[in-house]
Formats: structure tokens, sequence, C-alpha cells
């Protein structure tokens, strides 16, 4: 899967814990893959594709990914994920930070 | 590069042509409207708006002719300014109108919201074999 765009993403200060917030319209929840490596938070996913032929586009319709660099390691087991009208909350466990990762320039 | 050379750009970013590459919609500035696709299927003509976080009773929509408009009113904020550690999204009213090159049947439009995509059947007055019809 090669990603086309970057989810808009927000993060929010809740206390020692830190929510992630992203935008992914037409994701549904199987579709969508939560990964924890060490310190870093991968999203990746792909929205449903709708029906019909496409005559017209001003959204990208292909997969996407973001990635979060975290202050410390966690577990997949202690967040907890809400999807909701095409609207992603994250809760992670207290971890220090949360830095969304640039992209790479070549 | 001058002022204007940059202003030139900003302009021509904001308004974000069909050819643009894919590549580029996400990463440019938040649009003060939703962007939406078109989509043919059958015959029929569907309009596909990213509308992430909305709720059907945040949106007005109507029908005038051969123009369909949505809109909805500026959201409450999701959080206190000073809990944003990084921000991206935002929320913003908006009204945005399509026209299609046919006069639309408002009494066979159908619209749903589902996971942040609203969908929209502009079925024309008459159907479209008698547009296809008057086309020949």
């Amino acid at each position: 899967m090669s990603a086309t765009y970057r989810p808009k993403t927000d993060v929010l200060s809740r206390g020692e814990r830190f929510e992630l917030r992203l935008d992914l319209p037409g994701v549904p929840e199987e579709n969508l893959k939560v990964e924890i490596s060490g310190e870093r938070l991968s999203l990746r996913g792909e929205p449903q594709e709708l029906p019909g032929t496409l005559v017209g586009a001003e959204f990208g319709v292909g997969a996407f990914e973001r990635h979060f660099r975290l202050g410390a390691p966690i577990e997949a087991d202690d967040l907890q994920i809400k999807l909701s009208g095409g609207v992603l909350s994250i809760l992670l466990p207290p971890c220090g930070s949360v830095l969304p990762e640039e992209i790479e320039v070549h | 590069m001058s002022n204007e050379q940059i202003q030139r750009l900003l302009a021509l970013h904001s308004k974000q042509p069909v050819g643009t590459p894919v590549e580029v919609w996400h990463s440019a500035s938040p649009q003060a409207w939703p962007p939406v696709n078109l989509y043919e299927e059958e015959g029929q003509v569907f309009v596909c708006a990213e509308l992430p976080g909305f709720d059907g009773t945040d949106l007005s929509l109507s029908v005038e002719g051969d123009r369909f408009t949505f809109s909805a009113p500026e959201a409450h904020p999701e959080a206190q300014a000073s809990d944003y550690v990084h921000r991206e999204r935002g929320r913003r009213g908006f009204s945005r109108s399509i026209q299609v090159p046919y006069l639309i049947d408002p009494d066979l439009v159908s619209a749903q919201l589902e996971q942040g995509i609203l969908k929209i059947a502009l079925p024309p007055l008459g159907g479209f074999a008698a547009l296809q019809e008057e086309l020949s």
C-alpha cells in the first residue's frame, strides 16, 4: 500500500496523557491499521471505495499513513481507540510527549 | 521571488483545480469549504463531500433549479485552545454550491452522511432518459 496523503491531525493534552484526533472521512474500522514499534506509533489505512466512476475529484482517494514519535515506549493494548463520524480518536497512556513526524524530503 | 509572485502562487493553490496531483491536495492550506468528488453510477450523478466530525443535524441542504447547496454553521470548539499541543484540523462554517448542467428534481434528491462522507444523488427533472433524448 503506497500512501497518497497524510490525514490532518490534532494532538491534545489530557492531563498526563495525550489524545490524537485525525480526520479520516470514509475510512471504515476494518481498513485502519494502528501499529506500535517501541516509541513510534504508525497509522495506515485506506478509505472505502465509493461506488461508480469518478468523474471529478478534489479530494484524494488513495491510501494514507501518518507516524508519531512518542517520548517513551508504550503497548498497543494501552491505547483507547474510537472511530466515529470520520474522526479517529486515540487516547495514549502517559508517554511524556508526542511529535508528528515530518515528511522526509528526498 | 517577489511578494506578487508569492501571492499568485497562494491564490493558485487555494483553488485546487481538478488535475492537481493527489499528493498535494491534503498538504495544501485548509480550505474554507469541504472538498467534493463527483461520481457517475448507472446514469446517476452523485456528489460526495468530505465532512469529518459533522452531524446530519449540522447540515442544511437545498436545491434550486440546477444548483445544489449545502452548508453548516461554525462549530463549537472541540477543546480549549490551551489543550492543543499540535493543531492541523479545523471546522469552520461553510456554504458550498454545486451547479449541474440540468434542472434537478428536488423530490428525488437523496442524501446520506456516513463515516464523515456526505453522499447526495442529484437526479434530473424527468429522469436521465429524457435528458439524453434532449441531448441527442
